[in-house]
């Protein structure tokens, strides 16, 4: 009898020590290291990214018990929707306008920065990475202040030095202030490409230069053949960020304008908002987002496969 | 570049790009300076001298913003969100991070790239599940909820940051602990997690920055005032009673922005070592 108790507590025992044995080992790698991120990963990004697709093609309030399965009718709407196509087309204008500024300003100015004819680089280029230190709400309140027809600097200033003529209604304007809008998004996040490219011109062996110029190669054949082929990473990685980056636009929307005027700034990342939140109908909604997700993972994937591999080795 | 190498002969060869580029990054740097010069000045400087330095600097406007918008409950909101946020990332992130560099996990690149995808994600595209989910749980509107959801985001990053960290830390380290009888968790807790802290001290401060900025999730998942951060409750400085004047609202986002501020002139080197990793985030 108490053979057999002394018998069942040693299994018992055997088995905890197994047990802890166990996650103090692999155990803990594979419970911590592995099921708990990706639990969680599930739980908040990967059930609702599927459960957003279920979401656009049902009608839901957001609010009611039922939610009625309504098939492919909002990917139907949304061909006949004006205010998406509005919002579509400014979220292109948006990627393609932010990108050149990215690719054209901020290689230029790395370039000259990196030629070694400018003094201070450093300090130049810490100069153009501030605005990225703020949010982008703080921005958006700080040009909303410069910019507003009342008592805003950049129309005293313009007043100033004689060129009232071009004073317009910055933030009020149909025509004019998506483009002041996606300058002032530029504006705030051209540090990274800035710094990116650096690092980028920084990698470039010098030698590859000195080869090239001893079997006669002119400065533009090597700026062409040399320098942009061994940049051609980074400048992958600065499109792909960008493009993403706009496509998710919505902050200083939200802050400037509220997607005004007409509609004259309404973008996808705000419309979604403004379809799902405003006029609570979140499987037209969703559809949005399915929109955006699309257009996203094809950058992203192509982007973390990289990121991962460099990661990882 | 060599070919601006030819100019190097030309007389003010280094003046005059000197000057074009200092030119165009006050285009960067007058903004901010005018919000905190205009932040110092009295309502009667602000129309007397809107462009100059404020001659008789005062403190008027932020003592008046910060009561007038409750700066201080602002203020706990966006320090509990990011801290503790980032805090709970770490924490996700750092087994994980220990398991995907040392060990042969089969489909470990697949799964990284999966936990990766985060970074990249619209938050649109998520926003309307969670939304309910946290309804369902009773977590919406609630500060922990929204630090849940900021942990749950912030963990990529700081596994992309830790990840490369860790893979580079040699093996021979845990060597002899592990013939001294080191289990896997002895070997996280007394070698990794020591040799890890500069990379969870980089990850943390820019995770604690994102967070700070963040707005989207803010904005939809919070709706009493008393739980808002800084980056949504500062808006209320919108309204006509503070636009009258540019000095107040100018206060308001010196303040909102000073933490940061203070971030980058005292962690500037962490920050930068981070910072590629982290603009893939924002």
């Amino acid at each position: 009898m108490t053979e057999a108790i002394g018998l069942r507590s040693q299994v018992r025992e055997t088995f905890l020590s197994k047990l802890a044995d166990f996650m103090a080992n692999r155990g803990f790698v594979l419970v911590f290291g592995i099921i708990l991120p990706v639990a969680v990963y599930v739980v908040f990004v990967g059930w609702p990214i599927l459960f957003n697709i279920y979401l656009s093609f049902t009608k839901w309030n957001g609010l009611a018990p039922d939610v009625v399965f309504v098939g492919i009718d909002n990917y139907i709407r949304l061909i006949n929707d004006p205010g998406f196509r509005q919002a579509f087309f400014n979220s292109l204008k948006w990627a393609l306008l932010a990108l050149s500024i990215h690719l054209g300003i901020g290689l230029t100015l790395s370039i000259l920065l990196h030629s070694g004819r400018v003094d201070f680089p450093a300090f130049f280029r810490s100069l153009i990475f501030l605005p990225f230190t703020m949010s982008l709400v703080t921005v958006g309140l700080m040009f909303s202040l410069i910019l507003s027809p009342g008592f805003g600097v950049l129309d005293a200033l313009l007043r100033g030095v004689g060129l009232e003529g071009l004073i317009r209604t910055w933030l009020g304007d149909y025509d004019i202030t998506i483009y002041v809008l996606i300058i002032i998004d530029a504006w705030a996040y051209l540090g990274i490409p800035l710094m990116m490219f650096h690092a980028g011109l920084s990698a470039i062996n010098t030698e590859l230069f000195d080869a090239a110029r001893v079997d006669g190669a002119s400065e533009w054949q090597l700026a062409w053949h040399v320098t942009l082929p061994s940049l051609k990473p980074v400048i992958l990685i600065v499109t792909m960020l960008s493009v993403i980056q706009s496509l998710k636009t919505f902050d200083l929307v939200s802050v400037m304008t509220g997607g005004g005027p007409a509609g004259g700034t309404s973008v996808l990342g705000h419309y979604m908002y403004v379809i799902s939140f405003r006029r609570n109908d979140f499987g037209y909604g969703a559809t949005i987002g399915v929109v955006m997700l699309l257009f996203s993972a094809g950058f992203a994937l192509t982007y973390l496969r990289g990121v991962a591999r460099n990661a990882l080795d | 570049m060599p070919w601006i190498d030819r100019m190097r002969g030309l007389p003010l060869g280094r003046i005059v790009p000197t000057t074009l580029i200092a030119a165009f990054s006050l285009l960067w740097i007058f903004p901010p300076l005018l919000t905190l010069a205009t932040a110092f000045k009295s309502d009667a400087e602000v129309l007397a001298n809107p462009f100059g330095l404020p001659a008789v600097p005062t403190l008027d406007a932020f003592r008046y913003a910060w009561q007038a918008m409750d700066y201080a409950g602002l203020f706990f909101n966006s320090f509990l969100y990011s801290a503790a946020g980032s805090a709970f990332a770490v924490v996700l992130a750092l087994p994980a991070a220990y398991a995907f560099s040392w060990f042969r996990i089969p489909g470990r690149v697949l799964l990284f790239v999966m936990l990766l995808t985060t970074l990249m994600l619209p938050q649109q595209t998520v926003i309307l599940p969670l939304f309910s989910l946290l309804r369902t749980l009773g977590l919406l509107d609630t500060r922990f909820g929204l630090i849940l959801v900021h942990a749950a985001f912030g963990m990529p990053f700081l596994l992309l940051v830790m990840t490369g960290f860790v893979s580079g830390i040699p093996r021979e380290v845990a060597d002899a602990a592990r013939i001294d009888g080191c289990s896997d968790f002895g070997i996280f807790r007394y070698i990794i997690v020591p040799l890890t802290m500069p990379a969870i001290a980089v990850g943390f401060t820019i995770n604690f920055i994102n967070i700070w900025k963040e707005y989207f999730f803010a904005l939809i998942l919070l709706s009493s005032q008393d739980a808002m951060p800084i980056n949504v409750g500062i808006l209320g400085v919108t309204n006509d009673f503070f636009f009258t004047s540019l000095n107040l609202p100018s206060a308001a986002i010196v303040l909102a922005q000073l933490p940061l501020i203070l971030l980058y002139v005292f962690a500037n080197r962490w920050i930068r070592q981070g910072m590629f990793a982290g603009a893939i985030k924002s």
